[in-house]
């Protein structure tokens, strides 16, 4: 049941001004590509040099960020004060997109992106939810701090991952959900989620789909008992430590590319670093990353982030890396698990009915009011 | 002497610099962060304060012509140099030949983010002796030398190989080889391959973790341990560049060529945090606007992929005799007994208080000078 409504969020229309776009266009017919390398044939070493003169002029001739825009503004969206002990001015404005249902019973679900993603991500995946009746679902997804048309981070001192989860907490119970919500995030906000269901009692319940863990101990022994493909799957998280990571110590088109499944619409890339561009939010967005250091699956061995309520694993074959089942449930209550064919690391995007098929099927298990 | 050499001098022109400028003033800086606030000590790289103020420096203050005019001191070459697969490498190089019959060669070769220009003090001092023939050369892909092929994987070796018929051609069938930074892998390679090297100085012994040959329980001195705990920390926190050089050369090319900034930002903190104390921003303005008008930074970073010519590869283990300058701030200064296991050590001098660290010959050139005329002298005395 929706409990009291302590936060007042405003409607709220996502655009950017003509000028903003002209702006745009502009810093675009100024920009200069360098001379080809090696490396730049080869997409192993990262951005190839054809592809990026593809995007280049796709980005500067023929991408519509009106027609775009239309599609974030098909989704109710709303901006709200969430107050906390971080914020410079006492509260952080915070953009989200919410789809409340009907249904009294209906499930609080909080989605949460990453990096280098965005809400506009889950877009889909909304649309679908909203429909569903058994469960039921209030959609609640928030743009993070120091992303899109959120505020950033202070300028006063550090910002982290327990931050971030505390506002997303405030945010939940300022909206009703105190008595209990669910939340689902890939990629950081599937460290997000998992700080949330540890240490905030209105978190019930999580499902995340990001959980590239290497084994406690890298020998043949920790492979045993694993299925062909758990074992890939599972190495990819090595490769990754030692080949993917160095832009955590940087190049959103280049991820984009290098972690989905099947490639996405270069105009969902050119939307994107669109937003990223105008609204300045790379340098806002990356003080995630020097928490990040030890990686994303170190936080889910991390002992005092053992999840002791029910969680569900949603496992993508074309992820970055990961974990088999067996060792996610090493990390928690796993309640859930499903592997899926298709999809990768921005698995709510690439593969929107599959991933909500997840997501129905997941809370509809573990949701302790739905029985 | 086989080489076809041609005569250069640095000549940039205005076009050039009026768009430098153009492209400066129009370059955005990113939006303030805690990350690069004054509070946050520059922990987290390039502070704000000090990039704005290096970028109003650049576009109004700083002088090229009056940098140009210097460099151009100093007699420089382009030649073709033929490579064993029988195409050809245009080299750039300072080439200073002393008119003593008996002087020694010595083959000064730079790192990243350096160039020949860190030279330029120390070449002087070594001119003034009159006892040294200097070759101080761009390595492929910086400044006015030939970038790699882009249809090959190119790699150190060939930069050595390069760097040895570069000397043949120029007729020095015996030299010295003083570097630092990738530079010592190269001088390590030329050092085990060709019996031209007659001895190396190197300011740059990365020996991280305790080698086999030592003993585990041996003490190590006060400045061994100090130097050890800079390099963990280099090792655990000032790597990241190096991971996204390595692993994905091709992105951060784009990156950092896209405005003068993005090379400000990216390059320039290496010049303060790789330095003891900052060096004065025309210092570092030189070098950058050396490497932007060039467009280096692209063919600068192959490298960071080739693992070759390390340290404490056996195989690259120097058997001639080797001269090591440590400078207490250096990035990974090695204790004296664990860089005898890398080189055949037989000078050494640690530099504890003096104000130089990964950029010895910009920041010391005075004593590096002096460090390495007489290891020469011990090693490779002159008639």
């Amino acid at each position: 049941m929706r409990g009291p409504i302590t936060l007042k969020p405003e409607p709220f229309i996502p655009t950017f001004s003509d000028q903003e776009l002209a702006g745009l266009k502009a810093d675009l017919a100024g920009a200069r590509l360098p001379r080809p390398t090696y490396a730049s044939s080869k997409p192993e070493y990262g951005i190839q040099s054809e592809w990026m003169a593809k995007a280049l002029d796709r980005w500067k001739n023929g991408f519509d960020w009106r027609s775009r825009e239309a599609g974030l503004n098909s989704v109710s969206n709303f901006m709200v004060d969430v107050p906390d002990e971080a914020a410079p001015s006492g509260s952080f404005k915070i953009h989200f997109i919410a789809e409340y249902s009907k249904d009294p019973n209906a499930i609080p679900l909080l989605l949460l992106h990453g990096w280098p993603g965005s809400l506009i991500e889950f877009i889909e995946t909304i649309k679908i939810l909203r429909k569903s009746t058994s469960p039921a679902f209030h959609l609640i997804c928030p743009s993070q701090v120091g992303y899109g048309w959120s505020d950033p981070p202070p300028l006063d001192r550090g910002y982290g991952m327990y931050d971030l989860s505390r506002l997303m907490n405030t945010l939940m119970c300022g909206l009703g959900f105190e008595s209990g919500y669910a939340a689902q995030g890939g990629d950081i906000g599937s460290v997000l989620a998992r700080i949330m269901s540890v240490k905030y009692d209105s978190c019930k319940v999580i499902n995340i789909n990001y959980m590239p863990m290497g084994p406690v101990v890298d020998s043949p022994e920790s492979y045993a008992g694993l299925s062909e493909r758990e074992v890939t799957n599972a190495k990819k998280a090595l490769r990754f430590a030692s080949n993917g990571r160095g832009y955590g110590q940087m190049h959103v088109g280049e991820k984009l590319r290098d972690w989905v499944d099947d490639p996405l619409d270069l105009d969902v890339v050119l939307e994107l670093v669109t937003m990223w561009w105008i609204q300045e939010t790379f340098p806002t967005s990356i003080y995630a990353y020097s928490e990040l250091v030890s990686g994303v699956g170190a936080w889910n061995r991390d002992p005092a982030l053992y999840l002791t309520k029910p969680f569900g694993f949603s496992s993508f074959a074309e992820e970055i890396a990961s974990a088999p089942e067996s060792w996610a449930a090493e990390t928690g209550n796993l309640q859930y698990y499903r592997y899926n064919e298709r999809g990768g690391h921005f698995a709510a995007k690439e593969q929107p009915q599959v991933f909500a098929s997840n997501l129905i099927e997941c809370f509809g298990k573990l949701w302790p009011g739905t029985k | 002497m086989s080489l076809q050499s041609t005569p250069f001098k640095v000549a940039i022109p205005d076009s050039a610099l009026e768009t430098l400028k153009a492209q400066l003033k129009g370059a955005h800086v990113a939006r303030p962060t805690y990350e690069a606030s004054a509070a946050a000590g520059g922990r987290f790289g390039v502070q704000r304060e000090w990039l704005l103020e290096a970028k109003a420096r650049w576009e109004d203050g700083f002088d090229w012509r009056a940098q140009e005019a210097r460099i151009n001191q100093f007699t420089q070459f382009t030649a073709p140099i033929p490579r064993p697969n029988g195409s050809v490498l245009k080299l750039h190089f300072v080439h200073e030949r002393a008119t003593n019959p008996h002087a020694r060669t010595i083959l000064l070769l730079h790192g990243w983010p350096g160039s020949y220009l860190e030279f330029l003090d120390v070449i002087e001092i070594l001119k003034k002796t009159g006892q040294y023939n200097i070759v101080a050369p761009s390595h492929p892909g910086y400044a006015f030398s030939d970038p790699p092929p882009t249809g090959e994987d190119f790699g150190k070796e060939d930069v050595a190989d390069l760097m040895e018929a570069l000397m043949q051609g120029l007729g020095y069938t015996s030299y010295a080889v003083q570097a630092g930074d990738w530079g010592a892998a190269i001088a390590r390679m030329l050092a085990v391959k060709y019996s031209s090297v007659i001895c190396t100085h190197l300011n740059f012994i990365p020996v991280p973790s305790s080698p086999p040959q030592i003993d585990s329980n041996a003490i190590l001195s006060a400045e061994d341990e100090a130097g050890l705990a800079r390099g963990r920390d280099f090792i655990a926190n000032g790597r990241g560049y190096s991971d996204e050089h390595r692993t994905r050369p091709a992105t951060i090319a784009f990156v950092v060529s896209s405005s003068p900034i993005a090379l400000l930002s990216w390059v320039g903190e290496k010049f303060l945090s790789w330095t003891d104390e900052d060096p004065v921003i025309d210092e570092v303005l030189t070098n950058l606007t050396l490497w932007w008008l060039t467009d280096t930074f692209p063919t600068s970073i192959y490298p960071y992929r080739d693992p070759s010519g390390n340290a404490t590869d056996p195989k690259w283990f120097i058997k001639k005799p080797t001269g090591y300058s440590n400078f207490a701030k250096e990035l990974l200064p090695s204790p004296r007994s664990w860089a005898a296991t890398s080189v055949n050590l037989t000078w050494y001098r640690y530099h504890p208080k003096v104000k130089g660290g990964h950029f010895a010959a910009m920041e010391q050139p005075k004593l590096l000078a002096q460090d390495l005329c007489e290891f020469l002298d011990q090693e490779w005395p002159s008639k």
